[in-house]
């Protein structure tokens, strides 16, 4: 086999080894191959065709309801005009008498009150202390909530690490929120015991003043790509949360 | 002249002539061939699978041509056609495979050491355990330039890729097998 000059050369660049090498062919084929492919595949080709055109019967096998043909110019002008009716209602009493007698029954069961406190539950279990604290170190997928989970939980320690321990800017920030004026006489230890008994509100209230997109940039930047889930975990499917926390809850209820 | 020599126009002309397609057809399976051929082997190794896969090509070339659209050479859209199916099958193998992928990369080069030809000693088995080596997409690159000898510009309209992308990739390739080739 001929090689061409310019790949020739680009090969003895990249590889004398290989570029020495006489190009031999280690595989072997039947006897006659090349000379029936063309019509072999033809065949192929047209066996396909044949059975795509003439598999089907030309006699009409499709069977309609009785009396389809008789009601069905009525059905079209129902259609038709309900078509040309804004009112629900109406739309549906033209469309479908019998639907039209039946709406309202609803065949599904509630528990007795249950509308009148879901709001309050709900709102019970956000804000509970044995809501999930997703852990930065925990293998989830979850990612994203991961994430804003943690800057939430440790927004504080960065902001204060950040922006303390890599500048002097201290005056600023202390003055405007007394936890940062204790967490700059801590030490670390001190500071990380102390900022696991945050409660959600100090967390929240501090995020309301204080949080900026700089600061979580900075965050993420430090958090440990290692331990994060892998892209396939999180891009799973939107009820991953659910599915994380249903199991966890049960988990939970196991150990107690 | 034999049809293998005929212009890749004429072929074309005769495909979308309704009383000339068959002929048209033929004409470029024989043109085409065996270069298609040996590129597809040259990924699967064995010649039931590059038998198929190269069936199924052409069935696809069968439906497709009326819609090619002549602003791109009919080789290139060939070599298309047969690359995607070739690394659809091995996408296809490694699903229907229970083990993981360097193990069907393994299974290649199982199926190249029990070719009765297989010779460890010679140079160009050597070579041919080094391409199996290779990330499908890479494999089909090295063998695109080396033995096809594809222009840059070709090869990144066949795989749709840039040509930093495959001179890099071929590059890198090209390290590879030599190293493998040295170690071995």
């Amino acid at each position: 086999m001929e090689i061409r000059n310019d790949i020739l050369d680009e090969l003895k660049e990249l590889s004398p080894v290989i570029a020495g090498m006489v190009k031999t062919n280690v595989f072997t084929v039947p006897d006659g191959y090349f000379h029936n492919l063309d019509e072999t595949i033809l065949s192929v080709v047209k066996e396909n065709e044949f059975a795509l055109l003439n598999g089907f019967s030309k006699d009409i096998f499709f069977e309609v309801p009785t009396g389809y043909f008789e009601n069905l110019p009525d059905k079209i002008l129902g259609r038709i005009k309900a078509q040309q009716i804004e009112n629900a209602d109406d739309e549906l009493r033209i469309l479908s008498p019998l639907l039209y007698s039946i709406q309202g029954e609803n065949v599904f069961e509630i528990p007795h009150g249950y509308f009148n406190s879901f709001a309050d539950t709900v709102l019970n279990k956000a804000q509970s202390k044995t809501a999930k604290v997703v852990s930065l170190h925990k293998r989830t997928s979850i990612f994203k909530y991961a994430v804003a989970a943690a800057i939430a939980g440790i927004m504080a320690l960065g902001v204060y690490q950040f922006v303390f321990k890599t500048n002097n800017s201290t005056g600023q920030f202390a003055m405007l929120d007394p936890l940062i004026q204790k967490g700059i006489k801590m030490n670390d230890k001190q500071f990380d015991t102390t900022l696991n008994n945050l409660s959600e509100d100090e967390i929240a209230s501090y995020l309301e003043k204080n949080g900026n997109v700089n600061d979580i940039a900075e965050l993420t930047s430090g958090i440990d790509a290692n331990n994060l889930p892998s892209q396939d975990d999180y891009l799973l499917d939107d009820k991953t949360l659910d599915n994380y926390l249903n199991d966890d809850n049960d988990s939970k209820q196991k150990d107690n | 002249m034999t049809t293998q020599h005929l212009d890749d126009k004429e072929l074309l002309f005769q495909f979308k002539n309704s009383s000339t397609k068959e002929k048209g057809f033929t004409g470029i399976i024989k043109k085409y061939q065996e270069k298609l051929y040996w590129h597809v082997r040259r990924m699967v190794v064995e010649h039931e699978d590059a038998n198929d896969v190269l069936q199924n090509m052409f069935i696809k070339v069968w439906n497709g041509l009326e819609n090619f659209r002549e602003d791109s050479q009919l080789y290139t859209w060939l070599y298309r056609i047969a690359t995607n199916e070739s690394l659809t099958f091995l996408e296809q193998k490694k699903k229907k495979s229970t083990v993981s992928l360097s193990d069907v990369e393994n299974g290649l080069s199982n199926q190249l050491k029990a070719d009765k030809n297989f010779d460890a000693n010679k140079l160009e088995w050597k070579l041919q355990l080094a391409i199996q080596q290779l990330p499908e997409k890479q494999r089909a690159v090295f063998n695109l330039r080396y033995y096809d000898e594809m222009p840059y510009e070709e090869m990144s309209r066949v795989l749709e890729t840039s040509e930093g992308a495959l001179k890099a990739s071929y590059h890198h390739a090209v390290k590879k097998i030599e190293n493998f080739i040295l170690n071995s």
